[in-house]
């Protein structure tokens, strides 16, 4: 007889039939490269128009490469995924727990604007990366536990351990640039190794 | 023991129950990779569940190849959710 535990990791299969492949990780990393790229050249660029021009861009490249990278990985698990171990098709988040992060998302964006407009941000630089760090760290880490997914601790590691050390380098606000170019370079690393395995051990068959 | 639900209890379709229940839906090839089952086992698994009314079964093509998608009818998740109560009271959870 199946005991509650035994049934409880399979109806966590799917969860961790996401990650499987690897891609979404690598995904994830080239966002988080094209972030930083999109953070690198707003600060490279003169204070001209069309430095406005790039600042006014940004938050626009953030919500694309978000709704991109969603494409990007449907995309790739089609061709690469689901014709060797098969499709599944996640449920839709509950409203419930749509309103939980659209309320997170907004209090995160009203706590933030709330520092800088009352001029307590000044300092900030200084803790930012190991905060965002710690942040990236900790989802990583839930991500691990719900998922039963011991790789995505290596992600949890590498986030909390670059935003430390990037931060002990006082590198201001640009550390947040190096933070998520390490970040995008561990992850789309470990993306293509876990790819890189998926393919040697499925090799591609007929859908049945 | 008699509280169990009989089509539910067989431990390859009890796997397969449990595997849809994470999911919306899923392809035969997942079901096929996921549960260690041959073909023709999970085929007769799934009419089963399927006569029970457990298991809906879609039978459509992705661009030109066949793809059989599964999924849990709604009295099929209640039945696994009573069986997972009942498996609970059983083992004294």
């Amino acid at each position: 007889m199946a005991t509650p535990s035994e049934l409880r990791d399979l109806e966590t299969r799917s969860q961790r039939y996401w990650t499987l492949d690897g891609i979404p990780e690598r995904v994830m990393g080239l966002v988080w490269l094209l972030w930083s790229a999109a953070l690198i050249a707003e600060d490279a660029l003169p204070r001209s128009a069309w430095g406005g021009v790039l600042t006014m861009a940004i938050p626009a490249v953030l919500v694309v490469s978000g709704v991109g990278a969603n494409w990007l990985i449907r995309r790739l698990k089609e061709r690469l995924s689901y014709p060797r171990t098969g499709y599944v098709g996640y449920p839709e988040p509950s409203r419930r727990q749509r309103l939980l992060a659209a309320g997170v998302a907004c209090l995160a964006a009203l706590s933030l604007a709330t520092l800088i407009l009352t001029g307590r941000a000044e300092g900030m630089e200084r803790v930012i990366s190991p905060a965002i760090g710690l942040v990236i760290s900790l989802a990583f880490l839930v991500l691990s536990l719900r998922q039963r997914a011991p790789h995505l601790l290596a992600l949890a590691g590498v986030a909390l351990a670059l935003g430390i050390g990037i931060g002990m380098l006082k590198l201001g606000w640009r550390s947040l640039n190096w933070l998520f170019i390490g970040l995008g370079a561990a992850s789309v690393a470990l993306g293509l190794w876990r790819l890189r395995r998926y393919l040697a051990a499925h090799p591609r068959e007929t859908q049945a | 023991m008699s509280e169990l639900d009989r089509v539910i209890h067989e431990p390859a379709r009890l796997r397969l129950v449990a595997l849809l229940s994470g999911v919306k839906e899923a392809d035969f090839l997942w079901l096929l990779s996921e549960s260690g089952l041959t073909k023709g086992n999970l085929s007769s698994h799934l009419a089963k569940l399927e006569q029970a009314g457990y298991v809906e079964v879609e039978k459509t093509f992705r661009g030109k190849i066949p793809l059989t998608l599964l999924r849990l009818t709604r009295s099929g998740r209640s039945a696994f959710a009573g069986y997972k109560r009942s498996l609970s009271a059983l083992m004294g959870d």
